[in-house]
């Protein structure tokens, strides 16, 4: 199997191919956006003269335009490890979700002398939540494909949807992404209902209490810009932890931690101070990871998020103040 | 003074510095203190061209602090991924790449001194015939290129395109668009993705741990290993501190934390006959060695046990063969049935009882009871008691928590209850 690290995948390999792909003369003002957007920050400095000048030869100039000298139907065809890794990821359960039994069928005799990269047997989630989507479910299938469809038109939905009281509640909706989580492995739907509105609030539902979904032909020129939304939602004050550097508290809360957007600084030889920015959907579980560190981390902000630690200390404390003690610590020993 | 590059030969030294910019995200140039300062400002260089636009820094007293924030919630894929697509090449390496291709794609079969004619005929350019050759079988061995023999002449030709296929199942497009973020070696989808023009504007994904990418390489052949049924040699470095460690054993699976951002490789020791487990960011050096004649046989028993296993430790310090735990907690049934759901999805095969009004048990029993202490922390509130064969469980009680309350409430005082 060839390596990972191979030049074929480089990124200026790859802004090349699709210059070379895109039917028609590049201006330069193109050029430069294409390199700056998918390179790196200094990219520019070597790959523009190799690219205009007397260089690679790859295009040629006239009238300050840009006219590539590989025909338009220029392709690469994928690498054993990129065949190896797409009849991996055919093996996975999710994998129905976007495909037919017969079109899963097909491919794989596409890929028929190649085996896959990993099996989903060579990995084990050992704290994986085990309430997971049914993706088998026919369903949860079509309302996924709907979904897919309504992000990629930009359209409507009429989505009803059954709360945790088991309630319907209807929902007229813009869908603008899908997010999976791999601790819950489970779908929930990212979605707006007033795009229009200065900062529009984004919403979530699961897709496993999605009951029926109907598009509504209705459509928007563009998607809001989620991120924006969702960075509004972020709590202005992030909850700011002091981490003693013992028993390698330190790495394990960096890494834990690392899915947050954060940012830590020294403050003295074996303490450290990081900042953890989150928003309302995560704050219970940011309270539970850090619960989990117990002592070993310190949160001495904000104060919202402190009082709701405060209060399940209290509480705990309520409860062993109330039990005999000998109940508490009763330990078997063999 | 050699002239700084931002494509690199080999990915291993700059894989430490990502890591330690990304995880850490805090140590300026005085404390690195594997390399000197020099490529301490190299490294820094190319991690800031690589990631720009996630890279932030700060002024402390001790000087510049530069580190990656990256929030993955808001991310349309990885962006570590980057790092892998700056492998170095030649001018020749890239002109052959494109040339080639392009001529056989009109061409057909041809045989080396045919795409080195072609080459110059078509595009004005000259190439040893030998280049050509060897850039031609290594792309055969990366299946980029077909190649068969016809009489004594070996003839190449370009394999078929992808992008046909794509077009034929549009699920699998978007199918790409999650797994390269959610399927471990994602960075191999997303070069797909890269080949085929596609951009990824429908998924996002929660709970990721983007940091694994820069175990990729060593995942890719303890994969490899496994699949060849094959022992391997490992270098490991200490979490805790700068020592190598070496060992030899048979890997037999990778266990992935959803919640830590861990991953191990589980594998069977051979000498002491027992299973352990090495963290994969730990590991800087796989050797492929001999096929292990019982694979089978000690897979199947990591299959019985594993369920077995609370995190990745398969034995205690107590020398039992499993440790019983049982909590009890207070659950307000009325308004606090998410708890209890909690137990059920969070719990693996533990038993929940109502043993009276509001009060809850929950049993099971692990290997090594002491890692369930971190998931047992998070019920702070609510434990009315835990009892265990596992004397390190006590630390909650003896430890932690009044530790916790002091620390909250005030150093001096008296906790509300008898220790």
């Amino acid at each position: 199997m060839t390596e990972l690290f191979f030049e074929v995948y480089n990124c200026y390999f790859q802004v090349i191919q699709s210059l070379i792909g895109k039917h028609g003369p590049i201006s330069e003002k193109e050029l430069n956006f294409r390199i700056q957007n998918d390179c790196f920050e200094e990219s520019i400095l070597y790959l523009l003269p190799k690219l205009t000048e007397n260089g690679w030869g790859f295009f040629e100039k006239q009238d300050g335009l840009l006219y590539p000298n590989l025909s338009e139907d220029f392709y690469v065809p994928l690498t054993d490890l990129q065949k190896s890794y797409l009849k991996a990821i055919l093996m996975d359960e999710k994998i129905r979700l976007f495909l037919s039994d017969e079109e899963i069928e097909n491919i794989n005799v596409l890929l028929s002398d190649v085996s896959p990269l990993y099996t989903p047997d060579d990995f084990y989630y050992y704290d994986r939540f085990s309430d997971k989507d049914d993706y088998a479910d026919s369903d949860y299938r079509k309302h996924f494909q709907t979904i897919i469809a309504a992000i990629q038109n930009h359209e409507y939905l009429d989505i009803q949807y059954e709360s945790r009281l088991h309630h319907i509640i209807c929902h007229n909706c813009l869908p603008c992404r899908i997010e999976y989580s791999i601790k819950n492995d489970r779908f929930r739907l990212l979605f707006v209902e007033s795009p229009l509105t200065r900062h529009p609030k984004v919403e979530t539902l699961n897709l496993n209490r999605i009951k029926a979904v109907t598009p509504t032909g209705q459509t928007v020129k563009r998607l809001p810009d989620i991120n924006k939304s969702l960075r509004r939602s972020y709590y202005r004050e992030p909850v700011r932890v002091i981490i003693k550097n013992q028993r390698n508290a330190l790495e394990r809360a960096m890494l834990q931690f690392a899915n947050y957007e954060k940012s830590t600084r020294k403050l003295n030889d074996d303490t450290y101070e990081c900042l953890i920015y989150y928003n309302k959907r995560t704050e219970t579980e940011l309270l539970i990871e850090i619960l989990s560190f117990g002592p070993m981390l310190k949160v001495v902000g904000n104060e919202s998020f402190l009082e709701l630690l405060k209060k399940r200390l209290r509480h705990q404390a309520e409860l062993l103040q109330n039990k005999k003690s000998s109940a508490v610590f009763t330990f078997r020993r063999e | 003074m050699s002239e700084f590059k931002e494509l690199i030969k080999s990915f291993s030294k700059s894989r430490e510095y990502a890591r330690d910019f990304f995880v850490y995200g805090f140590k300026t140039r005085e404390e690195f203190t594997g390399w000197s300062g020099r490529t301490y400002d190299n490294e820094r260089r190319r991690l800031e061209s690589w990631l720009s636009g996630h890279v932030r820094q700060d002024y402390s007293g001790k000087g510049k602090n530069i580190y990656l924030s990256i929030d993955s919630n808001l991310s349309d894929t990885n962006p570590l991924y980057r790092v892998w697509k700056a492998k170095s090449f030649t001018d020749n390496d890239i002109m052959l790449h494109f040339y080639i291709l392009d001529y056989l794609n009109h061409s057909g079969k041809q045989s080396a001194d045919e795409i080195t004619d072609g080459i110059l005929s078509e595009y004005d350019k000259m190439f040893d015939v030998q280049m050509v050759r060897r850039k031609c079988n290594k792309y055969t061995d990366a299946d980029i290129l077909l190649k068969e023999k016809s009489g004594k002449e070996v003839l190449y030709r370009l394999a078929p395109s992808f992008q046909k296929n794509l077009l034929s199942y549009p699920g699998l497009k978007h199918a790409l668009k999650l797994y390269q973020l959610s399927s471990p070696l994602g960075i191999i989808g997303n070069t797909i993705m890269d080949n085929a023009s596609l951009k990824n504007n429908i998924f996002r994904i929660k709970h990721s741990f983007f940091v694994y990418t820069l175990e990729d390489e060593i995942l890719l052949s303890l994969l490899s290993a496994m699949h060849d049924h094959k022992a391997v040699f490992l270098r490991i470095k200490s979490t805790k501190s700068e020592n190598f460690r070496e060992t030899e054993g048979v890997p037999l699976k990778i266990f992935i934390s959803t919640r830590t951002g861990r991953r191990f490789l589980c594998l069977y020791l051979p000498r002491s006959r027992r299973f352990a487990s090495a963290r994969l960011d730990a590991i800087k050096e796989v050797k492929l060695k001999e096929p292990f004649s019982d694979y089978s046989k000690v897979k199947e028993k990591l299959e019985k046990n594993k369920d077995l296993v609370w995190g990745v430790s398969f034995q205690n310090c107590g020398h039992r063969h499993l440790e019983r735990v049982k909590l009890t907690l207070h659950i307000d049934e009325n308004s606090e049935g998410f708890i209890l759901n909690r137990l059920k999805r969070e719990g693996r095969s533990g038993t929940i009882s109502r043993i009276a009004p509001d009060t809850f048990t929950y049993e099971t029993q692990v290997f090594d009871a002491n890692e369930m202490l971190p998931w047992i922390r998070t019920f702070t509130g609510r434990i009315l008691a835990i009892e265990s064969d596992c004397q390190k469980l006590a630390r909650f009680f003896e430890r932690d928590f009044p530790a916790m309350y002091r620390m909250y409430f005030k150093e001096s005082a008296d906790l509300p209850y008898k220790e």
